[in-house]
C-alpha cells in the first residue's frame, strides 16, 4: 500500500478525483493549489501552464487553466472556491517544476477561500492513494 | 471479445527496460517512448549527441539477377530515378498508389560491397515499422519473379546516432582518425567497437548523424559502448517522444499524419523527390502528372501557434472567416523555439504564405497562428 510520503506529500494536502489538490493549514484563510504526482506524471513532461490572474475568483470545480504537455492537454478545476491572491510564475519559464516537484515548487494558485466547509467534502491523501489504487484495479 | 496482440520486440528491449525506459506499442512493436524527459533527451540531440533504437524500420533485401536489375525493377514501385543511384549511395523516396497516394516513405539504397553484410548484398529498403508487412506484399506483387524480397530484421538491427558531437562519439568508438564517414546519403563499412557495422548517413532528426546497421546478436554490447564512450561527449539514449518532436522541428513528415494513402508527395511538399521527367513508368505517375499540371487543391502548412496551446493531430484549420480551409496533422511544442508548433493541409486556392493568419480550433477555441517557413528548424 502507498504512502503519502512516498510521494512527498505534505501533511495538511486534500485532493480531487480530477487530481488537483490543495495544501491547506488547519484555520487557515488561504491555501495552494496544484496538480497531483499522478496527473503530472499522466501527463508527462509539462510544457505549458496558463493560469488566471490575480483577483479573478472561481467556484468550485470552475476550469481555472489548462496545462500542455509534449503528450496531452488538459483543464484544471479548483479544487473550492477561492479568489487568486497569487499564480506561480516560475511555472511559465520552468513548467518542469510540475514534473518535479508538484507538491512544492510546482504549485500553482494561492486562493482566499470563500467556503472553508468545501474543504470537507475533498480526500486526504491516504483516501486519494486508495482512489488511485481502486481507479487502477478497474 | 479480446484481441490479444503479441507487440514484437527487438535485441534491445531488455536492455532498454533494465534501463527504465518507459515504453509504448509504436507500429506493432514495443518501443522506448523515453529514458529521461522527452525535452531533456531533445536537447541532448540538437546540443551533444542522441542514440535512438530504431530496429523496429523494416529492413528488406531486395535482390535480383544484379543490382542494377533489382533497382530497375524497384523504380516502377518509385517515383525517384533510380538509375542515379551507385553502390554506396541512397535516396528518399516513396511506394505510391495509382492515385499517387504514398503507401510509406523508404530509403533505397545500392549496397556497396561489404565483409560482413552479404544479406544486404544489392539493394536495401529501409521502410516504417508499421507498414512493412505492407510494403513487403506490394513489393512482391510489382517486382519480377527473379528478384527476391526479404525482410532482415531478424538478422540485423538499426541504431542512429544523431547530433552535432555524433563524429567524436564515432571517433571514441574506434573509428580511426584517417577513415572517412560517408557524405550526406551513402553508406558504408566500418568497425566499432570491434563490430563491424554499416554507417548510412542519414537520419530524422534534422542534426548531422548515422544510421547504423549491425548485427542483432551485437547490436547491445554496440549499443552500451556507444553509450560509454560518448558519455563525456554529452550523449544520451533517447526515445520516440523526442524522436517525433525533433522531426518535426526539421518539418520531417511521418507516415500516418502528414503522408498517407490519399496525400501525394507533390501535395506533402516532396516534390524534389519526384522526378516525373524520367523516362521510364512508375506507379502513380499518371497521377501526379496530372496533379502537377492543374495544381494543387490542398497545400501543406508550417505554423506557430501565438498563444501557448498546442495543436494537436486532426483540429481544425480555419480561415479569417472561421471556414474550415483543413486540419492539423502534426503538432507538439517546438523545443528548441520554445513555442507551440504544427503542421497540417489546407485546400486554399492559392498556397499560404509566411506571415499569413490562420486558426487553430483547439479543445473548442479558435486560437490563432501565423504561416511560417518550412522547416521549424535548420542546422
Amino acid at each position: 500500500m502507498a504512502k503519502p510520503e512516498d510521494f512527498d506529500i505534505p501533511a495538511g494536502t486534500l485532493f480531487t478525483e480530477t487530481h488537483e489538490y490543495v495544501l491547506w493549514d488547519e484555520g487557515e484563510d488561504r491555501a495552494r493549489v496544484g496538480i497531483s504526482h499522478y496527473a503530472a506524471e499522466q501527463l508527462g513532461d509539462v510544457v505549458f501552464v496558463e493560469m488566471p490572474g490575480i483577483g479573478e475568483s472561481f467556484e468550485q470545480g470552475d476550469s481555472f487553466g489548462t496545462i500542455e504537455s509534449v503528450k496531452a492537454a488538459s483543464d484544471l478545476y479548483i479544487p473550492v472556491a477561492g479568489e487568486v491572491l497569487a499564480v506561480n510564475t516560475q511555472l511559465t519559464s520552468e513548467p518542469e517544476l510540475v514534473n518535479d516537484n508538484c507538491y512544492g515548487d510546482g504549485w500553482m494558485l494561492e486562493i482566499l477561500l470563500k467556503d472553508a466547509e468545501q474543504l470537507k467534502g475533498l480526500m486526504s491523501a491516504e483516501r486519494y492513494l486508495a482512489f488511485l489504487e481502486e481507479s487502477a484495479n478497474v | 471479445m479480446t484481441v490479444q496482440m503479441t507487440l514484437r520486440k527487438t535485441p534491445l528491449n531488455q536492455t532498454h527496460r533494465d534501463h527504465g525506459a518507459k515504453m509504448v506499442e509504436f507500429g506493432g512493436w514495443d518501443m522506448p517512448l523515453q529514458f529521461s524527459k522527452v525535452l531533456e533527451e531533445h536537447h541532448a540531440v540538437r546540443q551533444a549527441a542522441g542514440l535512438f533504437d530504431i530496429s523496429h524500420m523494416g529492413l528488406v533485401a531486395v535482390t535480383g539477377e544484379t543490382p542494377q536489375h533489382a533497382l530497375e525493377a524497384l523504380n516502377f514501385l518509385v517515383p525517384q530515378d533510380l538509375s542515379k543511384l551507385y553502390p554506396g549511395k541512397a535516396v528518399y523516396t516513396q511506394f505510391l498508389n495509382e492515385s499517387g497516394g504514398c503507401i510509406d516513405d523508404i530509403i533505397v539504397y545500392w549496397m556497396p560491397e561489404t565483409a560482413h553484410f552479404h544479406s544486404f548484398s544489392q539493394v536495401l529498403v529501409i521502410c516504417n515499422a508499421a507498414n512493412t508487412d505492407k510494403d513487403m506484399a506490394w513489393m512482391t506483387r510489382h517486382v519480377p519473379d527473379s528478384v527476391s524480397i526479404a525482410w532482415s530484421n531478424d538478422q540485423f538491427s538499426l541504431i542512429a546516432l544523431q547530433g552535432p558531437q555524433f563524429e567524436a562519439v564515432l571517433r571514441a568508438s574506434g573509428l580511426t582518425t584517417d577513415a572517412v564517414l560517408p557524405k550526406r546519403f551513402h553508406i558504408a563499412e566500418y568497425v566499432l567497437h570491434g563490430i563491424p557495422v554499416l554507417l548510412s548517413r542519414t537520419g530524422y532528426t534534422g542534426e548531422d548523424g548515422v544510421e547504423i546497421i549491425v548485427a542483432s546478436e551485437r547490436v547491445a554490447e554496440l549499443w552500451t559502448k556507444l553509450l560509454e564512450s560518448g558519455a563525456s561527449l554529452g550523449i544520451r539514449p533517447v526515445g520516440l517522444a523526442a524522436r517525433d518532436t525533433l522531426r518535426l522541428e526539421a518539418a520531417y513528415p511521418l507516415h500516418g499524419s502528414e503522408l498517407t494513402e490519399s496525400i501525394t508527395p507533390l501535395e506533402a511538399g516532396l516534390g524534389w523527390s519526384v522526378k516525373l521527367d524520367q523516362p521510364g513508368d512508375f506507379i502513380g505517375k499518371t497521377a501526379l502528372i496530372h496533379q502537377r499540371d492543374q495544381g494543387l487543391k490542398r497545400h501543406f502548412v508550417c505554423f506557430e501557434v501565438i498563444k501557448q496551446s498546442i495543436a494537436r493531430h486532426h483540429d481544425v484549420l480555419y480561415d479569417a472567416n472561421g471556414t474550415p480551409i483543413g486540419e492539423v496533422t502534426s503538432g507538439s511544442i517546438s523545443p528548441t523555439l520554445n513555442k507551440p508548433v504544427g503542421v497540417g493541409y489546407v485546400a486554399t486556392p492559392v498556397a499560404p504564405q509566411p506571415g499569413d493568419a490562420l486558426w487553430v480550433g483547439i479543445r473548442g477555441n479558435k486560437v490563432e497562428a501565423h504561416v511560417v517557413e518550412r522547416p521549424f528548424y535548420r542546422k
